[in-house]
């Protein structure tokens, strides 16, 4: 049984790479550039998205200046002074002293506490135990209203044993919205597929499904910009074929993103 | 005319209305989408060529999320190939397909290659866990590894990434932690 050469698989990878690229073309660019006048004495314009690029130019005050594009919290700027066009950096405190045409000063949303509050979407990776067995979650949230989102998350925990995949859809309320550190409690439901692993059963894939209920209790902590840290407990209640229930704890600790 | 007779106005209207920039209207550049090829050794099975395909959500300067995913298709371990016996996994269960969701920290720096030609880059290290299908099982796979990443243009990267995936397998056996180190060139778009 010779394996088929390399050849093959580059290929293969190379059809991979074009289609991937053909996809991307297709997304054009939309871009609006603004333009807004400098209103603190100056801004540092750096080479790169970030602080440690070095500072290569100074806007003065009353310049104008075209912002191009964002890249986290830095944006890109076009000025013109003296018919020489440079292109830089500067960061968004930067940019919030600045002014529109129209007078009004720029304000922008940079993943402060403030803008966490104003979110509509958080996304959610954790990691942790599910009855020993290590696991791991994703969840996308809607933020609902200040206090009250719902979540759908999907576990995975791939143990000696079997492989358990839970996807679950809850409820979760924050009790202290506007505290950078809040408990809260979840309430969902959804269902468990555990399948046995292969070198256990010879007869092929047998899937477990059941379907469960589940709470959770948790705490969150606006950490930095853009990133929340969750820690939570979630109890399992996974409603069996045979008599009894079964109970699993799992125990997760994460990091949020939000929009 | 009828306003010289007014009140000069103040230098700085304490009633303008804070105005937000609409942040759609503004480009944000913050999701980097692409594709890459390599090499990975499969351990005990040989190595082969690796593809697939990642998405980043960059957070700040120096952090992002990111999402892979990859599949090769693994050879025959020396012990097949000398005994010239049974195989120990079909053609199907050869295939190695894996996934993660790994954090990334950027060391953002420069590259100078003339005095005028000069390249935005990061290095950055990135840590995180998934999935590996392979011999017919699904593992728990943390992955690990380093990379360095060159903005040929402020939305188009070149990536060079070195990965280790760990898992625990017992294919051969006794169970194991086996390494599956991969080292691959992306392409990437940020938009």
């Amino acid at each position: 049984m010779k394996r088929p050469f390399y050849i093959n698989q580059i290929i293969k990878a190379a059809r991979f790479v074009m289609l991937c690229l053909s996809a991307l073309a297709c997304l054009s660019v939309y871009a609006d550039e603004v333009d807004v006048t400098v209103k603190s004495p100056f801004i540092n314009v750096h080479s790169g998205p970030a602080s440690e690029y070095p500072v290569f130019h100074v806007i003065e005050q009353n310049e104008r200046i075209t912002i191009l594009k964002s890249r986290t919290a830095w944006y890109k700027i076009r000025a013109t002074r003296n018919t020489q066009v440079i292109e830089g950096w500067i960061s968004i405190d930067s940019l919030q002293a600045t002014v529109l045409d129209d007078g009004a000063p720029v304000s922008a949303s940079s993943g402060s506490f403030e803008d966490y509050l104003q979110r509509d979407v958080e996304l959610t990776l954790m990691g942790g135990a599910l009855d020993n067995i290590t696991a791991m979650t994703a969840s996308a949230t809607w933020v609902w209203t200040k206090n009250l989102s719902v979540d759908a998350s999907y576990t995975q925990a791939l143990g000696d044993f079997s492989d358990n995949k839970i996807w679950s859809v809850r409820m979760r309320h924050t009790f202290f919205p506007q505290w950078r550190v809040s408990p809260y409690l979840a309430l969902g439901t959804g269902e468990i597929r555990t399948q046995p692993r292969s070198n256990l059963v010879q007869s092929g894939d047998e899937v477990r499904k059941s379907n469960h209920y589940e709470v959770g209790i948790g705490v969150r902590y606006y950490l930095a910009r853009s990133v929340l840290v969750k820690a939570e407990y979630r109890g399992l209640l996974a409603l069996t074929d045979r008599d009894e229930q079964e109970r699993l704890d799992q125990w997760l600790i994460g990091a949020s993103v939000f929009f | 005319m009828q306003q010289s007779s007014e009140v000069q106005a103040p230098d700085i209207d304490p009633n303008v209305e804070r105005r937000d920039i609409d942040e759609f209207d503004i480009d944000s550049e913050n999701i980097e989408i692409g594709a890459f090829v390599g090499f990975i050794s499969i351990e005990d099975f040989e190595s082969d060529v690796v593809y697939g395909a990642r998405l980043a959500y960059h957070v700040n300067e120096h952090l992002f999320i990111e999402a892979s995913y990859g599949q090769a298709s693994a050879g025959e371990t020396s012990f097949e190939t000398l005994s010239g016996g049974a195989p120990f996994l079909t053609e199907d269960e050869r295939d190695y397909r894996y996934y993660d969701i790994s954090a990334g920290y950027n060391f953002n720096g420069e590259l100078f290659i003339t005095d005028s030609l000069v390249f935005n880059t990061d290095f950055y290290l990135t840590l995180g866990a998934g999935n590996t299908e392979f011999g017919g099982d699904e593992r728990f796979t943390l992955s690990a590894g380093a990379g360095y990443r060159l903005l040929v243009t402020d939305y188009l990267s070149v990536r060079l990434d070195v990965r280790d995936h760990v898992f625990k397998s017992d294919i051969i056996g006794t169970e194991k932690n086996v390494h599956n180190l991969s080292y691959t060139l992306s392409t990437t778009f940020f938009f």
